[in-house]
């Protein structure tokens, strides 16, 4: 018999428990309202800080985190998740990196993280670039961003712009640059502009462009730069929306889709005797189990009240009070802080809306996901709904 | 001759405003931002002067006659939206008769609309609302309008010096006759012939300088703001002066105000969880859905007032009327002065009071033209951006051109443009602002903090619904998008 399970929610938690339960036989359903905050994401993924903590790898302070996985299980948990990425048509490194790398942000910050998809600039040290903005793109400040990266770590840079693409109105947002890098034309485009502007520049350093460089084809893009101008290529992020989030949760959702993973739009109201899940729109999905992404305060999984209570809406579950002493740090993580809050091992609660820690303070974003997952697929395993994975019997590798 | 006055909100501005159309010198001294103090924390509204037609009549016929010229005099600053008082049936009949008494006194006009009509003009109101009124209230726009006297100021020779203090104050034989101001350039003297204290709530601080004490009674109302313009017109609960009682709609925005909490210090307080939701029942008595708009932030703001007689009972019983005093009078020196109280209606009026004393003082002969003279100018036309001229904060639609015309800080070009105001309280623009700002100016900053922490102070006390999700995703795109430097909140 195949076990049915639905998760609700479909940020990085949602589809990851998705993808590892398709990979395990089950039957999925995936309810969710809308895209979520992944749009707001540039889709890297962040362990723990190693350099905030002054430690050479994150095995090494394991234990500062509230979840508990030995060494193995975490990182079989990155190896899974890796691979993942790679199946899924996002490519990275292909080996559980050993430390946090730098990545850079539009506004010139070095910033820690785990893992980033390849088309993301990534680092272990400064070096010199130069910073490419277009005209007209909000978030792409190569000036700022410049200033800002060589006053920060003593690294010369340089910025150019260049100016706004032909049809260019005040609407566009960074999709639709996206969009524009996806035709021949937008690359034609692109790589005439580039080499125009580059033979002022002296040094060839490396060059970072914003992160625009197709929906499609973001890498074929970048070798043909690298090949025209003769130097490394890479994208920074921008804020919102953010391209590299969603070409990952597009690819996701795809490769879901081909999995046989089927997906639920709605707004899940209530779980109705134990594990049957209720729609506003009164549709009820019946399934073994539930898991519900749904994201906290952020995601919007949780909601506080006018009087303070802050409440999971769909379990009717209080999680706490916001008083006048209550830190905004301590709301802003708040969440179940256990992985079954109906006493029922048939509904798991993962990610934010499982609370413990602040992915924002503490750069443990992926860490949190990656962790609840796997506790919520061993819960099942205790359970008997789930038997434990072995790579050679997935059915779905398509 | 030349003057002096300490405080660029708008009862100093309006002095300014007076003594310069009697060709005065002036020269403003403010020690923030135009406005920083209360008359950029009010909730909009230029009264009509019904709501203190009972307990306050002087301040009721003020407010009326006030409210008629600034329509005239400052059109672009004013929106004409009327405004309704409504009377729940817990509120007693007795109340709305001495109203109606008050306004007719007050030469008020009053339009008696009746129930069904007040549920159509005014969708959401309360099933309790037993009776309503149409009154000339309008919503005075405070910022635009500080800004029009200052550019008129200006125009006309005056000087506004921002971001500056009086030092101190130089007396000669018992006779004012100069002041040292200090700013961000330095030390300054200025030879005048009278200082006037314009300090509002820091009437108090400003009056030490002169040697002579003067006693504020100020006590701040917290306000909260909502993101969507959920009511026609001006809203006022039909009993006596009380919390929670006004809605303003404010452009695209609606504001709830407000409290009334006796303090002893001059500087507005943060805005706290309870306080705000003791707004929100009282609100909610004329709003039962309140809960469900979606909330932008709070704020409070401390009102200047003033004991006349020395009798207190609780500071809205004070008189919301104001007092000039020339201090010679008691023991201060010649040619200082004190204005004090007021409320942003009469700011006018106020200007003139103290325009006709001061001119008493000085031997000026030319009398009060603040009544004839429109504030307004004629906007100048923009020339079109040849440039991509892309929108920086989408909430306001604030763009590009509009943010680089600002000169001066990143504070003045929020008000002059409102970036950051919106729902998303800047936390999609700040950094761009704050870029394009670097790129131009030559004292580079690339920390946001400051910016960011004055827009979540706001959110911190009206943190539920959206409002908690928006602050929980400024803190991740801050934090792990942008990468900024941690910092408790």
């Amino acid at each position: 018999m195949t076990t049915s399970v639905t998760v609700i929610g479909k940020g990085p938690a949602g589809l990851l428990a998705a993808s590892k339960l398709s990979r395990r036989g089950c039957e999925v359903n995936i309810v969710a309202a809308s895209r979520g905050t992944i749009p707001l994401w540039s889709g890297t993924f962040d362990f723990l800080d190693t350099r905030r903590l002054a430690i050479d790898t994150p095995w090494e302070a394991l234990e500062r985190l509230p979840i508990r996985l030995t060494r193995q299980e975490w990182s079989d948990a990155w190896k899974e998740l890796l691979e993942l990425l790679t199946i899924i048509d996002i490519p990275v490194d292909n080996l559980v990196p050993q430390r946090c790398r730098w990545t850079i942000t539009c506004t010139g910050r070095l910033k820690t993280t785990f893992v980033a998809p390849s088309w993301q600039y990534l680092t272990d040290e400064s070096e010199e670039l130069c910073f490419v903005g277009i005209e007209g793109l909000n978030d792409s400040m190569p000036e700022f961003q410049s200033k800002s990266y060589t006053s920060s770590t003593g690294t010369p840079s340089e910025a150019m712009t260049l100016p706004a693409p032909p049809g260019w109105t005040k609407r566009w947002t960074a999709l639709r640059y996206a969009f524009l890098f996806d035709s021949e034309i937008g690359i034609d485009w692109l790589v005439d502009t580039l080499e125009r502007s580059i033979v002022a520049q002296s040094p060839a350093r490396t060059l970072l462009v914003p992160q625009v460089l197709g929906f499609q084809e973001p890498l074929a893009t970048l070798d043909r730069l690298r090949g025209a101008l003769g130097r490394p290529v890479f994208e920074y992020p921008l804020v919102a929306p953010s391209v590299g989030g969603m070409r990952l949760q597009d690819r996701w959702e795809r490769w879901l889709g081909r999995s046989g993973v089927n997906f639920t739009s709605g707004t899940v109201t209530a779980i109705d005797g134990s594990t049957t899940v209720v729609l506003d729109d009164k549709r009820r999905l019946s399934s073994d189990a539930v898991i519900m992404a749904t994201g906290g305060i952020l995601g919007g999984g949780l909601r506080v009240a006018v009087d303070g209570t802050v409440l999971d809406p769909i379990l009717d579950i209080a999680v706490g009070q916001l008083d006048e002493s209550t830190s905004i740090e301590d709301l802003l993580v708040m969440g179940h802080g256990v992985l079954d809050p109906c006493k029922d091992a048939r509904v798991a609660v993962v990610g934010r809306q499982l609370g413990l820690w602040n992915p924002d303070r503490d750069g443990t974003g992926a860490a949190l996901v990656l962790a609840s997952v796997e506790m919520a697929i061993n819960q099942l395993i205790r359970f008997g709904l789930l038997s434990p994975y072995d790579p050679s019997e997935e059915p779905h590798h398509v | 001759m030349t003057v002096v006055v300490i405080g660029g909100g708008a009862t100093g501005l309006g002095v300014a405003w007076d003594l310069i159309l009697r060709n005065v010198n002036v020269v403003v001294v403010e020690r923030g931002e135009i406005g920083f103090g209360t008359s950029g924390r009010f909730h909009g509204l230029l009264h009509s002067g019904a709501r203190y037609a009972v307990t306050d009549p002087d301040a009721a016929k003020d407010c009326m006659s006030e409210n008629t010229l600034l329509r005239r005099l400052a059109p672009t600053a004013i929106e004409l939206t009327g405004g309704y008082f409504v009377r729940i049936a817990s509120n007693d009949q007795q109340f709305e008769d001495a109203w109606i008494n008050g306004t007719t006194k007050a030469g008020i006009p009053v339009k008696p609309v009746s129930v069904p009509d007040l549920h159509r003009e005014i969708p959401g109101l309360a099933p309790e609302v037993v009776s309503g009124f149409q009154v000339p209230d309008a919503v005075l726009e405070g910022f635009a309008m500080m800004d029009l006297l200052a550019r008129a100021i200006v125009s006309r020779g005056g000087e506004i010096l921002r971001h500056h203090r009086v030092d101190t104050i130089s007396i000669t034989n018992d006779r004012i006759c100069g002041a040292t101001v200090s700013g961000p350039t330095g030390s300054r003297y200025i030879g005048c012939d009278a200082v006037i204290n314009a300090a509002g709530p820091w009437a108090g601080e400003v009056a030490a300088l002169f040697g002579v004490a003067v006693s504020t009674r100020p006590s701040h109302g917290l306000m909260v703001i909502f993101a969507n313009r959920r009511v026609p017109s001006v809203i006022n609960r039909l009993q006596p002066p009380s919390d929670g009682d006004i809605f303003v709609p404010h452009q695209s925005v609606t504001i709830l105000g407000t409290t009334d909490v006796a303090q002893t210090s001059p500087d507005a307080p943060a805005p706290t969880r309870t306080q705000a939701r003791e707004l929100m029942a009282l609100g909610r008595v004329v709003f039962p859905d309140l809960d469900s708009w979606r909330v932008l932030r709070a704020f409070t703001g401390v009102r200047p007032l003033y004991d006349f007689d020395g009798l207190v009972r609780s500071s809205r019983d004070l008189s919301r009327s104001f007092s000039v005093l020339h201090h010679a009078a008691a023991t201060g020196p010649q040619g200082a002065f004190s204005v004090l109280g007021g409320k942003w209606t009469t700011f006018r009026l106020m200007g003139e009071k103290t325009g006709d004393m001061v001119s008493d003082y000085l031997g000026i002969d030319i009398p009060c033209r603040t009544r004839e003279t429109p504030i307004a100018q004629k906007p100048q036309p923009k020339p079109q951006p040849t440039t991509p001229d892309p929108v920086i904060c989408e909430c306001e639609e604030v763009t590009r051109s509009q943010l680089i015309d600002q000169p001066g800080s990143l504070a003045q070009s929020r008000l002059a443009t409102w970036f950051s105001m919106g729902p998303c309280q800047g936390t999609f623009c700040l950094h761009r602002v704050l870029a394009l700002h670097a790129e131009r100016s030559t004292n580079y900053s690339n920390d946001p903090a400051p910016l960011r922490n004055e827009r979540e102070q706001g959110l911190r006390a009206v943190l539920w619904g959206d409002n908690a999700r928006q602050l929980a995703l400024q803190r991740s795109v801050r934090y792990q998008g942008l990468g900024e430097e941690w910092a408790e909140l």
